[in-house]
């Protein structure tokens, strides 16, 4: 990435956006967390707050070295932290791409019902996730911009068109699951976001105000998983938890116009919001690979890590059950709450202390 | 006002641009006409265009020298060639006497000097008529061109319904004319230069001095001055060398061939490039939204103008994305469609031997070669060809079960809706190939993965560090007043747009440029 190609706040939003509504749009039983559907509209609440205070320590940190990422914070250190920060995200962009996959794979086979090799569509889209990112962050943010306004009509399409559906009934009393069950809803639904460490590397490349980015983009995460989570408990009631992916189950009673069904256009909304996500996380791999091994290591960067994925992909297809583990999902906390709450403060007093060596 | 690259002050706008010249060692004209005129030879070989006349002037020898077919031989003989045979003798020395010709002999209004063999050669073949004396190392050039050009015609590419129905034609000077005519302001400015080592072609710029950036100005100048061809035998030529890296299919330089939007391009700071014998003149920047506006827009009323280009968006999507999504229902998701609409499409399909990719890959590529034939071959030919495509495609090919009637009928629609916007056709019909293949493989999900790579690479162009997707992404209401909806005259002139200002450009935040652009 140049840093002369520049996205403004709002593209970032939109990109950040668009980038989550692709896990917003496959709520699973296991993300309603047993909370009736009131309180889930508060734990939504509350984990937008949540994910805004996961955003502070980054920003704190990057207000003090100003225009710089913290990849650049860590090569402030010396070499090899700047290295060691740079394997590190690499790593992590590696990691969410495999359970993007996972998580691709596992909704395609089970809602897609397509006449094609579902591998071989997994492959293609890291492939074309992979050559997109070469196009650089600029171009992704402009088309994040367009995707996350497509998703969010259809989202608000696709919600009043199941007003009908809805049921009164399905609305029960607030707090009626109990406050803990509320915050386990609110804290679960952070590793949902990872786009939040995104934001450490981002931030070289934002121009313009880079002020009320991180607020904006949680208030609209909240706001769409709320309508997410009202429109697929509203008209699913108790059966949402019997099914793998409510909203898309919700999505396929809706008849607009000549169209018999609508599990195709909400399967074409999401698709285009995981592209986002998995080019944006395509880009960052390789503006990391980039800074540590040299421009001209993008493309058997790129090459290497599509290899990679797509024999990840085949592990995936011969029925290696990552979608189960249910360390999955702690491990992702883990590594958020590493990078987001330990990583910033921690390279932000090492290099104070290194200053003040010098000193 | 002209100007030329090097600051040649002229009245001919047919300056040599001496930074193009490629001729890096440039030959002294010699004090000795034989000398001249046997390094003229020289230079031109056998050519037999070449019109060499020996003449006594005033006791001194002479030699008028011209490019038969691009003089006026009238005015030749009778404003150059009498008057020069009519001078009496007496003059001290060949120098005065060529000024007194270029002073009181020749009437011309383009009356140039050139010192060199180089400047001599490039004026002669641009159709001005040469005076050597002997004795002098000087050559007096005047302006008499007059060869056969196409007369003004309605243009063919860009009809206008209530607009003006003059075109360009291939006479760069003409076309000048008809810029001039229409933007009578002392800011309109037109920079002549020649590009092409050998075929010298002339390249006019047109801009509006106020209005232009001027690091839009330098680059476009810089690439016209690392433009490495032979010869430019058309504005497409020198296309790629202002588009730069090319990223996408589609551009953010295009082409008209209409005065009337070049003039209105160049009111929004945008810089034209005219180039001899070509009736389109190129634009750039272009922005993407561009290729949907017309001159028929802004002469309709504001409602029924809004109207047209949201049928323009939707004939774009239509022409790119219909046949792919045909395809991709029919193969994969047959579900959506309704049961009674899924009954006929399946009684249809049933009659054909080909699958459904097969079938739009085979049709459509029939119908492009029917298009070229038809573009290719004379006008009463061509529409033969297209009755005989009509009947032999339309009809018997469906009577005789090779395709289906909903493919013909879907064949139809898109390449109407491709017709309605010209300036796309070219990237369309290429890429609906791809996504026919992409629909046949994975469905609409394959549709959706090209859609959105093709977005990205259109969103990744910048030209001169302008996004061409501006205002839609990066999005600005403001300048949403002219692309989805056209507003009313009232509202557009409200604030003056120009194309440095649109929302994203780094031209006007004074950045650097980006590499790739």
């Amino acid at each position: 990435m140049h840093k002369t190609s520049r996205i403004s706040g709002g593209q970032l939003v939109a990109l950040l956006l668009a980038s989550r509504l692709s896990n917003c749009l496959l709520l699973t039983p296991n993300s309603l967390d047993g909370v009736t559907l009131t309180d889930s509209v508060l734990a939504t609440l509350l984990s937008g707050i949540l994910l805004f205070l996961l955003f502070l320590p980054t920003l704190l940190a990057l207000r003090r070295f100003r225009g710089r990422g913290l990849i650049d914070v860590a090569y402030l250190h010396g070499r090899p932290m700047g290295r060691v920060v740079c394997i590190a995200y690499v790593l992590l962009c590696l990691f969410i791409l495999c359970l993007d996959i996972v998580q691709f794979y596992d909704f395609a086979e089970k809602s897609m019902k397509a006449g094609f090799s579902v591998t071989a569509l997994t492959v293609a889209i890291v492939a074309v996730a992979f050559a997109a990112a070469f196009y650089g962050i600029q171009a992704l943010g402009r088309t994040a911009l367009l995707v996350a306004a497509f998703s969010a009509v259809c989202l608000i399409v696709f919600s009043t068109a199941l007003v009908p559906e809805m049921r009164l009934l399905h609305f029960s009393p607030t707090v009626g699951s109990g406050f803990p069950a509320i915050l386990r809803r609110a804290v679960a639904e952070l590793p949902r976001t990872a786009e939040v460490v995104a934001i450490g590397m981002l931030y070289p490349y934002i121009g313009g105000s880079r002020t009320g980015v991180a607020a904006v983009f949680s208030g609209l995460t909240v706001l769409f998983t709320a309508l997410v989570s009202v429109t697929a408990m509203g008209v699913l009631g108790d059966f949402s938890s019997q099914v793998a992916y409510p909203y898309y189950t919700a999505v396929t009673a809706v008849q607009l116009g000549v169209f018999q069904r609508m599990d195709i256009l909400i399967i074409t909304v999401w698709l285009s919001t995981f592209f986002v996500r998995m080019t944006l996380f395509c880009t960052l791999f390789l503006s990391v690979c980039s800074r540590v091994l040299g421009r001209r290591s993008r493309v058997p960067a790129a090459v290497i890590a599509t290899l990679l994925l797509a024999g990840f992909t085949l592990l995936v297809s011969g029925g290696m059950p990552v979608g189960g583990w249910p360390w999955v999902t702690a491990v992702y906390w883990w590594v958020l709450g590493a990078f987001c709450l330990i990583l910033p403060p921690v390279l932000r007093l090492m290099i104070k202390n290194k200053r003040r060596g010098a000193v | 006002m002209y100007r030329d690259f090097a600051d040649i002050p002229t009245g001919s706008g047919y300056a040599v641009d001496r930074e193009c010249d490629t001729v890096s060692e440039k030959t002294p004209l010699s004090a000795s006409l034989a000398d001249n005129l046997i390094l003229l030879r020289e230079r031109f070989g056998i050519s037999a265009d070449l019109v060499i006349r020996e003449v006594r002037v005033a006791g001194y020898d002479a030699a008028l020298i011209s490019i038969e077919g691009m003089v006026d031989r009238h005015m030749m003989a009778n404003a150059v060639i009498l008057p020069l045979m009519r001078m009496q003798e007496g003059y001290p020395d060949a120098k005065t006497l060529m000024r007194e010709i270029r002073e009181n002999v020749l009437g011309f209004v383009d009356l140039l000097e050139a010192k060199t063999a180089e400047e001599l050669i490039e004026l002669i073949i641009s159709g001005f008529a040469a005076i050597l004396i002997d004795g002098i190392g000087t050559a007096s050039l005047g302006g008499l061109q007059a060869f056969m050009i196409r007369g003004v015609s309605e243009p063919s590419t860009e009809v206008s319904v209530r607009g003006s129905r003059e075109g360009f034609t291939e006479a760069i000077r003409v076309n000048v004319s008809m810029v001039r005519r229409r933007l009578k302001t002392p800011q309109l400015t037109f920079e002549m230069t020649s590009v092409g080592t050998e075929s010298r072609t002339a390249v006019c710029l047109c801009y509006m001095r106020d209005r232009v950036s001027q690091r839009l100005l330098r680059d476009v100048r810089r690439r016209l001055r690392h433009c490495t061809l032979d010869m430019v035998l058309d504005s497409g030529y020198i296309q790629p060398f202002l588009e730069g890296k090319r990223r996408s299919v589609f551009t953010g330089v295009d082409t008209t061939e209409r005065p009337d939007t070049l003039c209105g391009k160049i009111a929004e700071g945008r810089i034209g490039v005219l180039v001899d014998g070509t009736p389109f003149a190129l634009v750039t920047p272009y922005l993407f939204s561009e290729h949907f506006q017309s001159m028929d827009d802004y002469t309709q009323h504001p409602l029924y103008a809004s109207f047209i280009r949201m049928i323009k968006y939707v004939s774009f999507f239509v022409s790119l994305l219909l046949p792919g999504l045909y395809v991709a229902v029919g193969t994969h998701h047959p579900e959506m469609l309704p049961s009674v609409f899924l009954l006929s499409f399946i009684n249809s399909d049933r009659s054909t031997p080909f699958s459904l990719t097969v079938e739009a890959l085979l049709i459509h590529f029939v119908f492009e070669i029917m298009r070229e034939a038809g573009l290719r071959f004379p006008k009463s030919v061509g529409h033969a060809v297209s009755i005989v495509g009509a009947l032999v495609i339309g009809e018997s090919a469906v009577r005789a079960g090779l395709v289906s009637a909903p493919m013909v009928i879907v064949v139809a629609l898109t390449s109407i809706s491709a017709f309605v916007i010209p300036s796309l056709y070219g990237s369309i019909a290429t890429l609906r190939f791809v996504f026919i293949v992409l629909g046949g493989t994975f469905g609409i999900y394959g549709v959706a993965l090209g859609t959105l790579l093709l977005v990205i690479s259109v969103c990744s162009l910048n030209i001169r560090g302008i996004p061409i997707t501006a205002p839609i992404s990066p999005f600005s209401l403001k300048a949403m007043r002219d692309v989805f909806i056209r507003s009313d005259w009232r509202v557009l002139s409200r604030k003056r747009f120009l194309v440095q200002n649109v929302v994203g450009s780094r031209i006007a935040e004074g950045e650097e440029e980006q590499p790739n652009a």
